[in-house]
């Protein structure tokens, strides 16, 4: 789990994230990440997840990991995505924030991921890798990956999950009369808890990572 | 004296056209990057970013520091102590940006 930006690890269980998981009886394992905002913009971003979360769960036998995260937790788990995609067979994504409004708002003028075409400028710009792997790799139906999207219908993010929800079954989407705060993303992960496939069983082990 | 003349400080020794030009063109990258239903010119430079100014919280924030990053290689730390001066008016934050721009 990655938190967003003001936010720790710790959140996720005093939000009762983790108790939303033992409440449905899922056999889920949870590591939260203590990440900062800064963390997820630096290039090392990466490496330092595949080397300090992700690689020791495999190491450990863990064969399906997914990655959950709220806003910029959000950001990075796709940027995670665009480099190691194998090593994850999923991602829960909640008030994503998936580069700046501006950006978002000139894709979705533009028509949205599938009429959207970047520029010479965008694709040499950080801001828009996002934009381009979802463009080239999300595809409703058809992802090697499971997406699962949601946000409160007036979060400043509202945006960024429409562009996502146009390449995603409608299933995998979540839209729900709220904003960018604890109490709608709780809504929206218990919502998100009920469809994902996970398997029944129970939380054996859960822990935080501080980077 | 005009507005431009009064940022001029003893380590920061821009012409008043040039700094002029600097803050609309952050005005400008940070109206395209949040979205800002505002012209860039309308942003007063010495009017607060942050609450009864231009209205931006913590968050806005976070993404102005994105765009600084790209825009000037500038790494704004979100728990930079300074942040509260920094980010205190377009003016402030453009002269920090000049006095530590990479590009």
């Amino acid at each position: 789990m990655l938190p967003g930006a003001r936010m720790c690890a710790r959140d996720f269980m005093d939000q009762g994230f983790v108790s939303s998981i033992q409440d449905r009886g899922l056999a889920v394992d949870v590591v939260m990440v203590d990440m900062v905002a800064d963390d997820y913009l630096q290039e090392t971003f990466n490496e330092r997840l595949k080397n300090e979360v992700i690689e020791p769960l495999i190491d450990q036998g863990y064969s399906r990991i997914w990655l959950a995260g709220i806003s910029l937790g959000a950001y990075g788990a796709i940027k995670f995505l665009r480099e190691k995609i194998d090593e994850i067979e999923g991602v829960m994504l909640l008030s994503p924030f998936l580069s700046t409004r501006g950006a978002v708002a000139k894709v979705l003028k533009e028509g949205g991921l599938d009429k959207w075409s970047p520029c010479s400028s965008e694709i040499e710009n950080d801001d828009w890798d996002n934009f381009c792997w979802l463009k080239e790799n999300l595809v409703a139906n058809g992802s090697p990956i499971k997406i699962y999207v949601g946000w409160g219908d007036v979060d400043r993010y509202a945006d960024s999950g429409k562009l996502l929800a146009d390449r995603l079954p409608d299933e995998n989407v979540f839209c729900i009369h709220g904003d960018h705060d604890w109490r709608t993303w709780n809504t929206l992960w218990r919502g998100m808890l009920d469809v994902v496939p996970f398997p029944s069983g129970q939380v054996r082990k859960m822990r935080i990572v501080k980077e | 004296m005009s507005d431009s003349q009064l940022v001029h400080g003893e380590d920061v020794a821009f012409n008043c056209d040039s700094i002029a030009d600097q803050e609309f063109e952050l005005a400008n990258a940070i109206v395209v990057a949040l979205n800002l239903d505002i012209a860039p010119k309308e942003i007063n430079p010495n009017s607060p970013l942050y609450g009864d100014g231009l209205g931006l919280d913590s968050i806005d924030m976070l993404e102005i520091a994105l765009v600084v990053s790209r825009n000037y290689g500038l790494q704004l730390r979100s728990d930079d102590e300074n942040n509260s001066q920094v980010f205190s008016s377009l003016r402030s934050l453009n002269q920090h940006i000049q006095k530590n721009r990479t590009k």
